[in-house]
This record gives structure tokens, C-alpha cells and sequence, in this order.
């Protein structure tokens, strides 16, 4: 009962992250057609700012100057925002040029940036090649549970995960500019002639975005402390399939993925043998068979081709 | 108010639009007509800066346009209600309507300029929650018009409005339109539907092949040869 | 001057090189018929081009008999660009962009290193056997991918490729993480590819052998890649790339062809497969992973969509210039990377524009 309540939040967890991945991936594809493979990649641009602004804080002492909750709240905050930046300046740099180019033009281009952007970050922090670890920034204490230990990161994961897809969700519905963005995923060119500003809206898509999958890779950091240059490849991917089950596109979709998989995953290695290995598997077999299959996922929106 | 001067466009090495002159006068309703594939809908484009003019000036009440972002243009106070409505079909007929009301700034201005469009359709106001998707064709070109309007343009451009409404419900329309006129706003009108469209016009183009052929008054129009024989039929 | 090109060791002249490299790019950029001319001069004086490349291609192992290396990355690109050639067929022949080619390489390779390790098959029938079991591979996973079009395709090819890789990994049967180690050369009647080969009165390093070999190979390809191009087949393709609707509305059985396309490539890229494990003699599951079919990406893009000798161009220049940049090693994933982007933001058809296929005087003198 015990290991089965373990595995539900570990379950818990790995959906929170793949969904946070996932709804980045959806947001991308759906308002902006774009299928963004080097998404994956902000989480681990995240996660290596996060160190850097962590080991600058300790070297500074800035940690003595303002309290350590404060500090570490900057940190994660500066992390994230820079992140968005760094999605806009990609987005400025790379997509917007091919603003009217084949999907598969710009799909090319996130495949290169995919490929690249973890090697820049190999080359540019010290010692890039090698695992590293992520600071425990919260505590490793936690509750009791029905006798089961849950810590205290856990938990908080768990529910920032939940708060930011509330916060998601209505600001999708709630908000002018989430309005937009609706608007600009269902017709181009009638949120066009409606006045909206669409490279005020790509920008901004692509910060959201970005933050998104930032949140997504210090949660993984939280969560699996030892990090390295080229999870994000990994963790985009398997947020991808997340996204590719709950439909492309769609972000409550994303949301149904990421638990689809995380259960999924979580199971798998739990009860099958030697289960870990194969778990990369899984998630491309599945990314295979739903789009051969099902494209459109499982809520998806159906995707008719223009005769 | 509108002057197209010497507007060419292309797509790619093929010219759409060669030389076109348009003028739109304040408060009139100015027509563009002319069959399949002349090139309307590109006007219109190329108005709205969504096809950039390869030569030749647009010209907006004494503003050059032919450059400009179309957010920037839709600014200066231009609605458009483009060809098959594009209505946001997931969103709500509220929704719909907020998307047009962009230029309007403040709550209480945008909630007067939704009575104002549910004067002229008053059915609207019964659909609000309804998703535009699930509407019927007469009731989203409603919507369409009540989008175009609530910004309170200076000009509206409709694209084929009445594309493929019953004709009872296209009677409706142009009524509407002319309505629409009569309180002030300049409307510039792609039609094919030649008698109807000039039936509330002063003016009107002919667009064949990318270029103008005939353009006048009403009446010239009524009596031009070409019109008789290509769009009047009797 | 590319002998004078593998014989520079110095860093600075080499980043001078790549500066004027820019140059040039930059000065064909601005004249769009600089490639045009290129395929015409190449189209025209085709035989002689043929014969001097092969006379040139015999002679050069004399050049570098002592620095065996060299050989050793000529033949690299040699390889690279039969790989190109294959992706090319599929990508700019077929419109299919297929992520994981390099998995098909990847299964020729270990084909063959398992048939000859374990069970002492000869060279010859492995590159049967090895180009077989990619033939069927991609039948079957043709059949359930091809469906998909364009971005997806891409996206399943990918997870297809990645998903080898896994299996190779982690397999115990495959070697795992440590590979395949001892497989053995091939030899030609008694004479084995390792040992130095006698030519001419002088003693030339053992890659020569490999080198020969590989250049058989290569007129090979050349020639059978060549001929789909011009042929009906090609054209098939073509117009599947450009519209597969109406392709078939014009009675074109997009299936077949597709399926053709797919499998045919991966023949090639199996049979490349295969000479690599017999030439390096070791292979490891990184050699196979996503960065193989993303290199292959790059060759492509770089060279120009559909024309064989831009193709090739790029295979080499890639193979190449990485090489010879030692010191920017780590930075050569990088430079792929760059490679893709930058083409594909600025010059998206590639070095040298698609050729024109040539038809046959007769049709000529119709129009």
C-alpha cells in the first residue's frame, strides 16, 4: 500500500513536469503552427540559469545580504523571466523569417536549434559536459501521510503545477491578450484583420512558452537533482508525446497527456523489470503510434487537409 | 477618404492587380465588382496591407498606408468583414464581438457600442453565449457585420457579404447596410451580386483580369454595356 | 587544391580559409546564376568531369601515402555522401524528410558486425545481408510510417531512429553500450583489405584498399541515383513531393513509389553501413544516434535539394572541414547546427539549384 503511494506521487510529479512540457509544446503548435522541437531545450536553459544566478548569489553573498527565501524566490523568478527572453530572441531570430515557409522549414530549424543550443550550453558553462547538481533549494523535510513520507517539494511541485494551469487557463479565457491568442490559433488571418498585432503575439507566445517549459526544468531539477546539458533534448521529447497523446495543439490536452504519461511511465518502471531501461521507448513508440494513428490525439482538433 | 493610386500587386512573378485607382468618398457606399478570380479580394488585401502593393500609393485620409503593419491600419479606423465571414468558430458571439471591439478602449465605451450594434441586429443579443460555430448562416453574417461595427470605423469594407445567404436574408442585408451608411460610416463593398450591390451604391469599379474597366455613377453603371450584358442579365 | 587543402595543419591559415569560404558563399549568394552556370558546365562537359574526377580519385592515395589519415577521411566522405545521396532521393526526390535515415545505416553496420563477428560470415554476403535487413526494415516500417506527410513524417522518422538507437543500446545481444569490437576486414581472394597494397612500385598505406573499394561503390551510386533522377521514376517522386493529391489524380500509385523511394534509400545507407564496420573495425551505438541522421540533414541542406553534385559538395565539405578544425573539435556539432539554420533562413534550396532533367533530343524537337 505503501509503494503504491509512493508511486502515485512520483506519478504525480513526472506528470506535473511532462504536462508543464507539454502545454509549451501545445501552446506553440496551436497559435502558432510551429512544432518546436527545441522546446525542450528552454527547460534546460532554465535550469542552467538558475545555477549560474545560485553560484553567483553564493560567491557575492548575496544570500547574507537578503534572506535565503527572498534569494532563492529572485533567483527562480530572474531564471524564468530570462528564459522568456531568451524564447523571444529565438523567436525574433529564427521563426519569425519564416513566418510563411512549409512547417517542415521551420520544424528543420528547431531540429537545428534543438541540437545546437545544448551544445552552446556545453561549451559555455564550465565544465559543461559533466552531470551537475541542482541545489536543494527546498528542504528535504516532509509529511506524514497515512504513514506514507511525502516531502515538502514534492508537494509543493504538485501544487504549483495545479495553480499554474488554473492561472493558464484563465488567462487564456479571461484576458484580452489571452483572448488574441485564441483567436490568432483559429484563424490567422482573421485575428489579422481584427487588428490583432501579430508580432506582439508571436513574441509574446514564445515567452510564454519559454517560461513554461523554465518552470517545467527547474521542477525536473527540483525533483531529480543531478542535471545535464542534454535532458532537455529527452524531457522535450517525452513532453512532446505528452502532447502528441492529449492533441497537439490543445492545452488541456496537454494537461490529459502529461498524466496519461506520467502514470504511464511511473507504472511501467515501477512494476516491469529492468523497466527504467526501456522507458525512453515507451515514450517514442507511443510518440510513433499516435501519429500514425491518431495525429489529432485524443482531444485534439481534427486536421483537415485543403483539397 | 480611400484612394488606391496605381496599385499593382503580385504573387511572385504573376501580377494580380495592375494599376488599379479606386477612390472612396467620405459617407458614400462605393462598390468593387467583378467576377471570379479579378482580383477583389486582393484589393482588399493590399488595402489592408495584408498583400503588399508592389507599386503605387494607398492612401488613407492624407496618410500613406501602402506600407504600413495591418494592426496599424485597422488603428486609423478601418473594420473589415472579410470573404465567408471568418468568424472565430470556438469562441462565443461575445468573444466574436470583443475581437472586433479592439480599437475600443474603456469598458463602458465598448458595452455602448454593443447596444449600438444590437439596434441594428437585435437578435444578437439573444446569442451571446453561443459558440459562433453552431450558428446559422444568416446569424453569423450578423455576427460578422455586428464584429465590423462595434469598432466604430470610419470606413467598412465588406467582402462578399452576401456569399451564399438565402435572398430573402440578402434583401436583410443590404438594407442593413444601407442603414449602416445612412448613420455615417463610409462602406466600401466587393460584390458579385451587381444589381444589388449597386442598387445602394453611388459609386462603383469593375474589376476584370486585375484591372478597372468601368467605373462611374450608379447610373452610368446601370447603363453601361458591359454590366448589362456580363452581370444584368435583362 | 583540395590535396593542398588536407595537406594544411596550420590553425590560421585554416580559419583564413573559412573566412574566404564566407567570402565566397557571400559573392554567390549575390549572383543567384553562379549555380546555374556550375550545373550547366558540369551538365555539358559531363564525361570529361566523369573521367578526370576518376583519374584524379585513382591518384590521390599516391599523394597521401604517408599520412594514412587522410585517406582515412576522404573515405568518410565518401561514405557521407552516399548516405546524402540517399536522403536526398527522399527529401528533395520524394518530399519525405526523413529524420532516421542514419538508423538505417546503423542496421546495416550491425547486420553485418553480428553476421561476421559471431558466426564468420564473409564480407561480401554481409553487404547482402546487411543491405537486406534495411530493405526490410524500411518495408515494414514504411508501410505504417509512410502515411504521414511532412512535418509529421519527420517527427515519426525521428522517434523511429531514436528508437534504435535505445534498442542498441541497451540490448545485450547488440553489444550495448560498448559496441561491437573485432569485426573482420574483408578480403579479395585471399588478400586481406588490411594489409598494404602494392601499386605502381610503390607500398601504399591500407586504407588505399578501402579507398578503391569504396570508389566502386561510389561510381555505383552515382550512377543508379543519377538515372532515378532522370527517369519517369524521378519524375514520380517529384510530383508526389510537389502535390500528392493530384499526383495520384494522374494515375501515379504514390504508395509504390514512396514505398520505392524509401526502401531503395535505405538499401544504400545499409550497404554504407556495411563497409563502415568493416573499415573501422569497431563500432559503438553514438556512432548511430540522432546526430548521424541530423549530420546527413545538413549535407543535404547545404548542397541544394535534388542536385547530386551539390549533394555531394556538401557531404564532402562537411566531412572535411570538421576534420581539419582540430582545435574546434567540440564545436563541431555546433557548426552543423549553424550549417542547417543558416541555410535554411537564407538560402533554403541549397548550394546548387535542382537541375533540370535532361530530355532526350527527340522530345526537344517536338516542342
Amino acid at each position: 500500500m505503501d509503494f503504491l503511494f509512493q508511486q502515485l506521487i512520483n506519478a504525480l510529479m513526472t506528470s506535473a513536469i511532462y504536462a508543464l512540457t507539454a502545454s509549451g509544446f501545445s501552446l506553440y503548435f496551436g497559435v502558432l503552427k510551429v512544432l518546436n522541437i527545441a522546446h525542450g531545450d528552454t527547460c534546460t536553459i532554465g535550469i542552467f540559469i538558475a545555477m549560474t544566478l545560485n553560484s553567483l548569489a553564493l560567491f557575492s553573498g548575496i544570500y547574507q545580504i537578503l534572506s535565503p527565501g527572498l534569494t532563492i524566490l529572485l533567483i527562480l523568478v530572474i531564471s524564468v523571466a530570462l528564459t522568456g527572453f531568451a524564447g523571444v530572441l529565438t523567436q525574433i531570430s529564427c521563426i519569425k523569417p519564416l513566418r510563411d515557409a512549409p512547417t517542415l522549414v521551420v520544424l528543420l530549424v528547431t531540429v537545428g536549434l534543438a541540437i545546437g543550443i545544448p551544445e552552446g550550453i556545453r561549451l559555455i558553462y564550465p565544465q559543461g559536459s559533466n552531470p551537475h547538481t541542482f541545489p536543494t533549494i527546498l528542504s528535504t523535510n516532509g509529511v506524514h501521510w497515512a504513514g506514507v513520507p511525502i516531502r515538502y517539494d514534492n508537494l509543493l511541485i504538485i501544487l504549483t503545477g495545479i495553480f499554474l494551469f488554473i492561472l493558464l487557463h484563465l488567462f487564456l479565457t479571461k484576458t484580452r491578450v489571452g483572448m488574441q491568442i485564441r483567436a490568432m490559433a483559429q484563424d490567422r488571418e482573421a485575428a489579422l484583420m481584427m487588428g490583432v498585432n501579430l508580432n506582439l503575439l508571436y513574441s509574446f507566445t514564445f515567452f510564454l512558452g519559454a517560461v513554461l517549459g523554465a518552470i517545467s526544468g527547474i521542477t525536473y531539477g527540483i525533483y531529480y537533482t543531478i542535471v545535464r546539458f542534454d535532458i532537455g533534448f529527452m524531457n522535450g521529447l517525452k513532453g512532446f508525446s505528452a502532447s502528441i497523446v492529449g492533441g497537439l495543439g490543445n492545452i488541456y490536452g496537454a494537461v490529459l497527456g502529461g498524466l496519461i504519461f506520467g502514470f504511464a511511465e511511473t507504472f511501467a518502471v515501477a512494476l516491469i523489470p529492468h523497466g527504467s531501461a526501456f522507458k525512453d521507448v515507451i515514450s517514442f513508440l507511443v510518440i510513433v503510434i499516435f501519429l500514425v494513428f491518431r495525429p489529432t490525439g485524443i482531444l485534439g482538433h481534427r486536421i483537415y487537409e485543403r483539397v | 477618404m480611400l484612394e488606391l493610386i496605381d496599385v499593382s500587386t503580385s504573387y511572385g512573378h504573376v501580377g494580380i492587380l495592375r494599376r488599379v485607382n479606386l477612390r472612396i468618398d467620405d459617407g458614400k457606399i462605393v462598390s468593387l465588382l467583378g467576377g471570379n478570380g479579378a482580383g477583389k479580394t486582393t484589393t482588399l488585401k493590399a488595402i489592408l496591407g495584408i498583400v503588399k502593393a508592389r507599386e503605387g500609393k494607398i492612401r488613407f485620409e492624407e496618410t500613406d498606408i501602402q506600407n504600413w503593419q495591418t494592426n496599424r491600419i485597422i488603428q486609423l479606423g478601418m473594420s473589415v468583414v472579410p470573404e465567408g465571414r471568418r468568424l472565430f468558430l470556438e469562441m462565443t458571439v461575445l468573444d466574436n464581438l470583443h475581437m472586433g471591439g479592439m480599437r475600443v478602449k474603456g469598458e463602458k465605451e465598448l458595452k455602448e457600442r454593443l447596444r449600438k450594434v444590437f439596434e441594428i441586429f437585435p437578435n444578437l443579443e439573444n446569442q451571446l453565449r453561443q459558440y459562433a460555430g453552431t450558428l446559422s448562416g444568416g446569424e453569423q453574417a450578423m455576427v460578422a457585420i455586428g464584429r465590423g461595427l462595434i469598432g466604430n470605423p470610419k470606413i467598412l469594407l465588406l467582402d462578399e457579404p452576401s456569399l451564399g445567404l438565402a435572398p430573402i436574408l440578402v434583401e436583410e442585408f443590404f438594407k442593413a447596410i444601407k442603414r449602416i451608411n445612412d448613420e455615417g460610416t463610409t462602406v466600401f463593398l466587393i460584390e458579385q451580386n451587381a444589381r444589388k450591390a449597386l442598387s445602394i451604391s453611388t459609386t462603383g469599379y469593375v474589376l476584370q483580369k486585375g484591372q478597372i474597366v468601368v467605373q462611374g455613377s450608379r447610373e452610368e453603371l446601370f447603363e453601361s454595356d458591359l454590366i448589362k450584358k456580363a452581370y444584368l442579365r435583362n | 587544391m583540395l590535396v593542398a587543402f588536407l595537406k594544411i595543419e596550420s590553425t590560421w591559415v585554416l580559419t583564413g580559409f573559412l573566412i574566404l569560404l564566407c567570402f565566397l558563399f557571400w559573392v554567390a549568394k549575390k549572383f543567384e546564376n553562379l549555380g546555374e552556370t556550375t550545373n550547366r558546365h558540369f551538365t555539358e562537359h559531363r564525361i570529361f568531369a566523369v573521367v578526370f574526377g576518376l583519374m584524379l580519385a585513382f591518384v590521390i592515395p599516391f599523394f597521401f601515402r604517408a599520412n594514412p589519415y587522410a585517406i582515412h577521411i576522404l573515405i568518410m566522405s565518401g561514405l557521407a555522401t552516399i548516405m546524402s545521396l540517399g536522403l536526398n532521393l527522399q527529401i528533395a526526390g520524394a518530399g519525405l524528410p526523413n529524420l532516421g535515415f542514419g538508423a538505417f545505416y546503423g542496421i546495416g553496420a550491425y547486420t553485418s558486425a553480428l553476421l561476421s563477428v559471431h558466426y564468420g560470415i564473409p564480407f561480401f554476403a554481409c553487404i547482402v545481408a546487411g543491405g537486406g535487413m534495411a530493405v526490410l526494415l524500411s518495408f515494414f516500417s514504411g508501410i505504417l510510417v509512410l502515411r504521414t506527410t511532412h512535418a509529421y513524417f519527420a517527427l515519426i522518422t525521428m522517434s523511429l531512429g531514436m528508437i534504435f538507437y535505445l534498442l542498441v543500446v541497451n540490448l545485450e545481444w547488440t553489444g550495448g553500450p560498448n559496441g561491437i569490437a573485432n569485426i573482420p576486414p574483408p578480403s579479395v581472394g585471399g588478400f586481406a583489405l588490411t594489409s598494404p597494397l602494392p601499386l605502381m612500385g610503390t607500398e601504399l598505406p591500407m586504407q588505399t584498399n578501402f579507398f578503391y573499394l569504396l570508389l566502386v561503390f561510389m561510381m555505383g551510386t552515382f550512377l543508379i541515383f543519377s538515372r532515378l533522377h532522370q527517369s519517369r521514376f524521378g519524375l514520380n517522386l517529384n510530383s508526389i513531393r510537389e502535390d500528392e493529391l493530384a499526383a495520384s489524380c494522374f494515375g501515379i500509385d504514390h504508395v509504390r513509389a514512396k514505398l520505392s523511394c524509401y526502401c531503395l534509400s535505405s538499401f544504400f545507407a545499409g550497404i554504407a553501413g556495411v563497409f563502415y564496420a568493416h573499415f573501422v573495425s569497431f563500432i559503438h551505438p553514438s556512432n548511430f544516434s540522432i546526430h548521424l541522421s541530423f549530420v546527413t540533414l545538413s549535407m543535404v541542406i547545404l548542397g541544394g535539394m535534388n542536385n547530386l553534385l551539390g549533394v555531394t559538395l556538401g557531404a564532402v565539405a562537411l566531412t572535411l572541414i570538421p576534420e581539419k578544425f582540430r582545435a574546434f573539435q567540440d564545436y563541431r556539432l555546433v557548426l552543423y547546427a549553424a550549417v542547417v539554420i543558416f541555410m535554411l533562413l537564407f538560402r533554403p534550396k541549397g548550394l546548387l539549384p535542382e537541375k533540370v532533367r535532361r530530355y532526350r533530343r527527340k522530345v526537344n524537337e517536338v516542342w
